[in-house]
């Protein structure tokens, strides 16, 4: 009796801190959100006042301004096609050769050091010769060319998460299926991958969201016709000015498809795995 | 150790090609890394070795001066002062976001009334778009009419100078690179959690050990990989950090938050010296690459069972 | 001729005119495109490309980019020799090391030639502004000057000297004075790569300079020493400007101004249609005036920034970026641009009554072209800026004191130049 209801109360405290842990994140990381889409409704001559304004008439007028230009639709597009493209190509390579690299040491310390290395370079270093090699490569301001520029800079970050989540699948069911006559492709493709789901969602999402978000690249890269959204956002803060109110606004939109994302990937992350084949 | 190819061999193209599929899966991203990769770093190599600025840049020649740049900038208190900068704000901010980032992974490693509320609460900051990040959070922090300020008066503690006293401004820094940052160790963290097979917990808690025992012998054994993974990411993003900082505070107040991306940044666009900023970036590279050997090892060497 | 030769010849005909068509096309109308950075200019000018499409048919693309690394996307642009704009439009102070890098073009030529161009209706120090080494680099386009910027409802008269600034600028402090219904007295962009533009006036106010003539470096002398001084002492000392302020940057100084944090503001000319527009400022748009710099013991220097049309060195179609610049930066084109938002820095379009009414830094203007200060006109400017700015920056914070940062800004210009 008495072990029982010490670990009822034990699953009743991890329950008490996990809440609170959860809250306690969940306020911290969330409230700057909260506060730009707070700004995005508020009237122009209360957006900066000092102490804050809490209760104000909510208006639309900055969504309108904001949904009233073209070049905001056209950049919304934009950075539609490329964090699609972008996802599915980094997704694609980076996870072939993570597998490459985890089972059979694939191009071993060399390629290890060399995605480490380039890594390393702070997008600042590329700037320049990118806009070299892209413009004689009739890249710039296009996007394929942003695609391109975004799949060499998020590859190396796939590249060592799906390596990771890689080494944390035991190989023996890959072993196992190999010598029931699979092909190593086909191992890869109906054991690994499914087993290693979860690592794929996560990475998928990081891809994602960082194409949706990346700015240095966008920026540089493009004049006019390819801008994406985060760009379109910078210009609006003016020499002298910020428009804050439709900052705020791009801002809030900017957040929704992560949101959705996030909102479908919980299913693959419920605590647990279990897949048959692996015995305790 | 490399998995054995117990498959019967066959002569064939595609037994071929199956039998070193290893090689061939990483040949895509080979071929990326050398189209798009490997010209801006000969470039900036080529730079680092010759005298290049923002007046002979387009001069047909630039005049080779082999390692002067190197030295110039070991020597130079500027890259010094970054060096160190640099070095406060990636320990702090790793640090603090692999520590966070495993406490909100473990509270969300388990189904709870509102998690998938919580969760997309949690992860926020990871969805917000890093100029709208740095300047919102440059308002935030006025000292005037920022939010800071305001919650600080409310609960009778005067207000901070976050982003003006040279101090205060590192740790503003860090604190909105944590803030930015977590959410993705706490994501990768989840993956390698949820990895973990269930059935190991049941039957240790079967043997009575008590929670702390259960993450000490199970979970962080378990999660070496991962973890090894998201610090080495963190580490490297740490000393690279440059558009959250440049909406932030420029750099400033004066230098006190110019870590190194942004010294390479003030050495090229600034100071007009592209040749420095290029032996600055060979630099960081080589700091990079010194920080993560040890861990690079620790990964090729063995596996967890 | 047979049928089928009639044919022949025709499609023979019409093939080759389709081959040669952009070779024509291009003779005629040659697409000019310039970088604007996003606002009231590009707006102005995208009014000025229209007239000048509308009356020659030849196109020109204005094309807006964010304020984000702005300098740094075009120089590295220039740098990579694109051509993906012609011209870029931008402020005069990175002339001179943009024009010793060979990365813009010079106007002379052009100028020379045309006839009815009149250059010698801007003022000479726009003039000077837009030259390096004697050369022609940039077509002006605007004027804009840091001025001062103040309450009227509460400063009813604008402060002549420096002294008077700071004397308004102690009363109207809360932490000196409880009763101010502003909390501080005086501001300015101090963040960094701003502090130059606004030390400048008080500088030149006390007669002191950061070079003579262009050669010996005079930033540790008594004239600045005194100027610095006084400029970091009014923070440090007096407490009359926000605490932050080494973190302020023009946007938190339009804020500061709407919401009625400040008295007394360095400014930018471009600025004030919003601070005067009372959709956008509804506090404080009856109640702010601006006013050319305060005199010092030297008289009144007021720091002229022109902007202007810069030339990529780059480019395959100068002559029709050079054909747009004539005209928008002539006598025609820069009353269009001033009447669309801008402020062409032309004598005749500021002695223009119609233009002038409503726009108060005209006066101030006509003042400060004919007593202002400009920028650099070295090829290391940008250097020299820099080691100033750094040291400037410690000063304010309180790390150093102004002597030191001056004493240790000059030893460093001396290395860059090379020179006494």
């Amino acid at each position: 009796m008495a072990r029982m209801s010490s670990i009822r109360s034990r699953s009743a405290a991890r329950l008490a801190i996990t809440y609170l842990t959860a809250v306690l994140l969940g306020a911290f990381l969330s409230l700057p959100l909260l506060w730009i889409v707070l700004t995005s409704f508020k009237p122009t001559a209360q957006l900066l006042t000092s102490p804050p304004t809490w209760i104000f008439s909510p208006t639309l007028e900055h969504f309108d301004a904001v949904f009233a230009r073209p070049e905001f639709w056209r950049a919304l597009v934009n950075t539609a096609i490329v964090t699609v493209s972008t996802t599915f190509v980094t997704l694609s390579v980076g996870t072939m050769a993570a597998y490459g690299m985890a089972r059979d040491r694939a191009g071993g310390a060399p390629l290890l050091y060399t995605t480490l290395a380039i890594r390393a370079l702070p997008p600042i270093v590329l700037g320049l010769p990118l806009f070299v090699v892209f413009t004689r490569t009739g890249l710039i301001d296009t996007l394929p060319g942003l695609t391109v520029a975004y799949t060499a800079f998020m590859l190396p970050n796939t590249i060592w998460l799906m390596l990771g989540f890689f080494q944390s699948v035991p190989k023996s069911l890959e072993e196992a299926a190999l010598v029931d006559g699979c092909t190593r492709f086909g191992a890869f493709l109906r054991i690994a991958l499914p087993l290693a789901r979860p690592g794929l969602v996560v990475t998928g999402f990081y891809n994602a969201v960082g194409a949706w978000n990346h700015f240095f690249f966008g920026l540089t890269l493009s004049t006019a016709d390819a801008r994406t959204l985060p760009v379109y956002a910078a210009q609006l803060i003016g020499e002298y000015s910020i428009r804050w109110g439709e900052v705020s606004a791009i801002g809030a939109i900017l957040v929704m498809p992560p949101i959705v994302l996030v909102i479908l990937m919980q299913r693959h992350l419920a605590g647990g795995l279990t897949l048959g084949g692996v015995k305790g | 150790m490399p998995m054995e190819k117990t498959r019967p061999s066959g002569t064939g193209l595609f037994d071929r090609i199956d039998r070193n599929i290893g090689r061939v899966m990483i040949a895509p991203a080979i071929i990326v890394f050398l189209c798009v990769s490997l010209y801006p770093f000969l470039f900036n190599f080529w730079m680092a070795t010759h005298n290049v600025s923002l007046l002979n840049i387009r001069a047909p020649e630039w005049a080779w001066t082999g390692t002067r740049n190197f030295l110039r900038i070991l020597r130079d208190p500027s890259t010094q002062g970054a060096l160190i900068r640099t070095a406060i704000f990636a320990s702090a901010t790793v640090t603090l976001q692999l520590t966070l980032g495993m406490l909100g992974a473990l509270a969300f490693n388990r189904a709870f009334r509102g998690k998938a509320a919580l969760m997309v609460l949690a992860l926020v900051p990871m969805m917000v778009t890093p100029i709208v990040v740095g300047i919102s959070w440059r308002m935030m922090l006025n000292y005037d009419w920022g939010l800071a300020n305001y919650f600080l008066d409310l609960v009778g503690s005067g207000p901070l100078q976050w982003l003006s006293n040279p101090r205060m401004a590192l740790i503003s820094v860090i604190l909105v690179q944590v803030w930015w940052g977590m959410s993705f160790a706490m994501l990768v963290i989840l993956g390698g959690l949820a990895a973990i097979p269930r059935s190991l917990y049941e039957a240790a808690e079967v043997d009575g050990a008590s929670d702390l025992r259960m993450f000490f012998h199970i979970t962080l054994p378990m999660l070496r990989p991962v973890l090894l993974i998201v610090g080495t990411i963190k580490v490297i993003d740490a000393l690279r950090e440059f558009d959250l900082i440049y909406s932030l505070t420029g750099g400033g107040p004066g230098d006190a938050t110019r870590v190194f991306a942004l010294e390479l940044y003030y050495t090229a666009y600034e100071r007009g010296n592209f040749g420095m900023s290029a032996a600055q970036a060979l630099l960081l590279m080589l700091l990079v690459l010194i920080l993560t050997v040890p861990l690079i090892r620790l990964l090729t060497s063995k596996e967890p069972t | 001729m047979s049928l089928k030769r009639r044919t022949l010849l025709g499609a023979g005909t019409a093939v080759a005119l389709a081959l040669a068509a952009p070779g024509l096309a291009q003779a005629e109308l040659a697409n000019v495109t310039i970088w604007v950075q996003s606002g009231p200019e590009a707006e102005a000018l995208g009014e000025v490309a229209k007239a000048y499409t509308d009356s020659t048919g030849n196109p020109v693309t204005i094309s807006p980019q964010g304020r984000a690394g702005w300098r740094q996307r075009y120089e590295t642009a220039l740098a990579a020799g694109s051509t993906e704009f012609d011209g870029v439009l931008h402020i005069s102070r990175f002339v001179p090391a943009l024009a010793a890098g060979g990365l813009i073009a010079p106007y002379d030529d052009y100028i020379a030639g045309a006839a009815e161009y009149d250059a010698d209706d801007f003022p000479e120090i726009i003039q000077s502004e837009m030259k390096y080494d004697g050369t022609w680099y940039m077509m002006p386009t605007d004027i804009t000057l840091e001025t001062l910027v103040y309450r009227t409802d509460l400063i009813p008269e604008a402060p002549e000297t420096w002294d008077d600034l700071r004397e308004n600028a102690l009363k109207f402090t809360q932490s000196h004075n409880p009763d101010s219904p502003t909390k501080y007295g005086f501001a300015y962009a101090g963040s960094p790569g701003n502090v130059m533009a606004a030390f400048l006036g008080i500088m030149g106010g006390h007669g002191g300079d950061f070079l003579d003539g262009e050669s010996c470096v005079t930033t540790d002398s008594p004239e600045v020493t005194a100027a610095w001084k006084m400029f970091v002492d009014m923070k440090n000392e007096d407490k009359v400007t926000p605490p932050d302020i080494n973190a302020w940057d023009y946007p938190e100084l339009l804020v500061g101004l709407q919401n009625g944090t400040l008295a007394q503001a360095q400014f930018f000319t471009a600025g004030m249609p919003i601070l005067n527009d009372c959709a956008q400022s509804p506090d404080v748009c009856e109640n702010l005036a601006l006013v050319a710099q305060p005199e010092g013991p030297m008289g009144s220097k007021t720091r002229v920034n022109p902007l202007g049309v810069m030339m990529n060195a780059q480019s395959p179609n100068k002559d029709a970026l050079w054909a747009f610049l004539e005209f928008a930066t002539g006598k025609e084109g820069a009353l269009i641009y001033s009447e669309a938002g801008g402020q062409s820095p032309r004598s005749s379009v500021l002695a223009n009554e119609e233009i002038a009414a409503g726009r108060p830094w005209v006066p101030e203007v006509l003042k400060a072209s004919k007593a202002g200060m400009g920028t650099l006109r070295i090829a290391e400017s940008r250097e020299v800026a820099e080691a100033f700015d750094r040291y400037a920056q410690q000063a304010i914070a309180g790390q150093i004191t102004p002597e030191e940062s001056l004493i240790k800004a000059a030893e460093e210009m001396r290395a860059i130049l090379g020179g006494c």
